[in-house]
């Protein structure tokens, strides 16, 4: 019973959402509507589950003054603060989004950035033409690189229209064929799951 | 010969941090002293600009920010030239995320275009910005189905008192989704694109451009590509900003990684040849 309710759960619910798409039933149009909202309700609460859960974790290292502890009272401090201001002055006014503006976006944009720096010096250390397929990929980066820069197109004029090719067919027929794997890959795990083969996702054992 | 070797040496492993400290004057000396070196129009970004050139005035387009703070740098200047653009051709802008930080962006967007964001008097008539909707692409499947699944707008106000949203009943009152985000597009071509038959437009960065281009131009009818498309945006809509200005800074440091790459081909190459 552990495994085929949950099992009898997953098929219902997956043939509702095919049947919504293909055919126009204002009832299975209705419940899947349903469906998906209760997906939602069920996302805002796994929110809720995660900032209780870093709580936690961040609590029992302070407790136990584990190394950086510091960094965890900043954190712990820093989410109450924005908890505080959005549930009594609401997350549109003007002193959150000042705080979003003025703590996230530096914080998160500057660690972003960061990779620029590590990728200009895995670049020179990495990018080395020990093979000929390694000669080509170096030169057509460094061509998309010209001619997605406009110091390329100053350099030469023709430094875009190359880039161009270079992302338009090689690169468009490469990340095409990804996608349609990807899409066939879908296909058959949902078949699989449809037809109670797949059980990974009820945890080990199942 | 010794000090030859010792100089070749030294090309092929030159200091990680020589490297950071060239890349950060190169990035930061042209936002000092700019070159203004000309920029071209890419395909990607002229799809999206004739596309809403081409909307009649009084459509309806929606702002989807499924983007973070991190990528903000390159996405959001794209955000304020097509949010120009938007406004100049009268069209009428429904703002929502689906990434928690997208409604904050949503707003900054409209005070910096529009001056003022819910306090403006056109707000809730040619724009609004309705907040976050929590959960991913099942989310996106929702609002295409009934826009107005929401109860409030992101600053507490009752959908049900806005008129922009008394129109619309799904996706099928879009006359474009413009998609913002540093993840995919695909999610959104199969919940608004290929259900609604709603065109999409990207403005992603630029990593993300490999991804949208397959989509281009019959899923997605143009794409802004990381700053670049944004300055180019800017020069469309005749708004000069962060982008354009960012420019001579990015061609400095993409000719800095090739001399690199150059430097150390270079070193390996001689150190091959001497082993062999």
């Amino acid at each position: 019973m552990k495994l085929k309710l949950p099992l009898a759960i997953t098929i219902i619910l997956t043939m509702l959402s095919v049947a919504d798409y293909y055919f126009k039933v204002p009832a299975i149009n209705t419940i899947a509507r349903d469906v998906t909202v209760a997906t939602l309700v069920m996302s805002a609460c796994a929110i809720g589950i995660g900032i209780i859960s870093l709580t936690k974790i961040h609590v029992n290292r302070i407790a136990k003054k584990k190394p950086h502890s510091l960094e965890s009272v900043i954190m712990l401090v820093t989410l109450a603060a924005f908890i505080l201001v959005g549930a009594v002055l609401g997350s549109g006014d003007p002193n959150y989004v000042y705080m979003f503006q003025n703590i996230i976006v530096p914080l998160d944009s500057a660690m972003f950035s960061l990779a620029g720096f590590f990728m200009a010096s895995a670049a020179y250390r990495a990018f080395r033409a020990r093979s000929n397929e390694a000669l080509v990929l170096l030169v057509a980066a460094v061509l998309v690189m010209l001619g997605q820069a406009p110091i390329g197109e100053a350099l030469w004029s023709g430094f875009p229209n190359v880039s161009q090719w270079i992302l338009d067919v090689p690169n468009t027929a490469g990340v095409r064929a990804l996608i349609m794997g990807i899409a066939i890959g879908m296909l058959s795990l949902t078949i699989r799951m449809l037809m109670g083969h797949e059980k990974g996702y009820l945890g080990a054992g199942a | 010969m010794t000090a030859k070797k010792g100089w070749m040496q030294k090309l092929a492993t030159i200091d990680p941090r020589v490297i950071f400290l060239l890349l950060f004057i190169c990035v930061g000396a042209p936002l000092l002293s700019p070159v203004g070196l000309p920029v071209g129009i890419s395909p990607g970004t002229s799809g999206m600009y004739k596309f809403i050139e081409g909307l009649p005035s009084g459509n309806f387009v929606l702002s989807a920010f499924d983007m973070s703070a991190a990528v903000a740098p390159e996405c959001y200047p794209q955000v304020a030239a097509f949010t120009a653009h938007l406004k100049n051709k009268n069209l009428k802008i429904v703002e929502v995320a689906f990434d928690s930080a997208g409604p904050m962006f949503a707003d900054q967007a409209l005070r910096d275009v529009f001056g003022a964001s819910k306090d403006h008097p056109l707000y809730g008539k040619n724009f609004v910005n309705l907040g976050y909707i929590a959960g991913g692409e099942a989310a996106m499947r929702s609002y295409a189905a009934n826009p107005k699944m929401i109860q409030k707008d992101f600053y507490g106000k009752d959908i049900k008192d806005l008129e922009i949203m008394q129109p619309l009943s799904s996706a099928k009152d879009f006359r474009l989704v413009i998609v913002i985000t540093g993840s995919q597009v695909d999610n959104f071509v199969r919940q608004f694109g290929d259900p609604y038959g709603v065109p999409i437009a990207g403005a992603v960065t630029a990593v993300l451009v490999t991804r949208v281009m397959p989509y281009y131009p019959a899923k997605v009818i143009g794409y802004l590509n990381g700053l670049r498309g944004a300055a180019e945006y800017e020069l469309l809509v005749k708004r000069p900003g962060i982008a354009l200005a960012g420019m001579d800074a990015q061609s400095a440091a993409h000719l800095l990684v090739i001399i690199f790459i150059i430097i150390g081909n270079v070193g390996y190459m001689v150190r091959k040849s001497r082993r062999s």
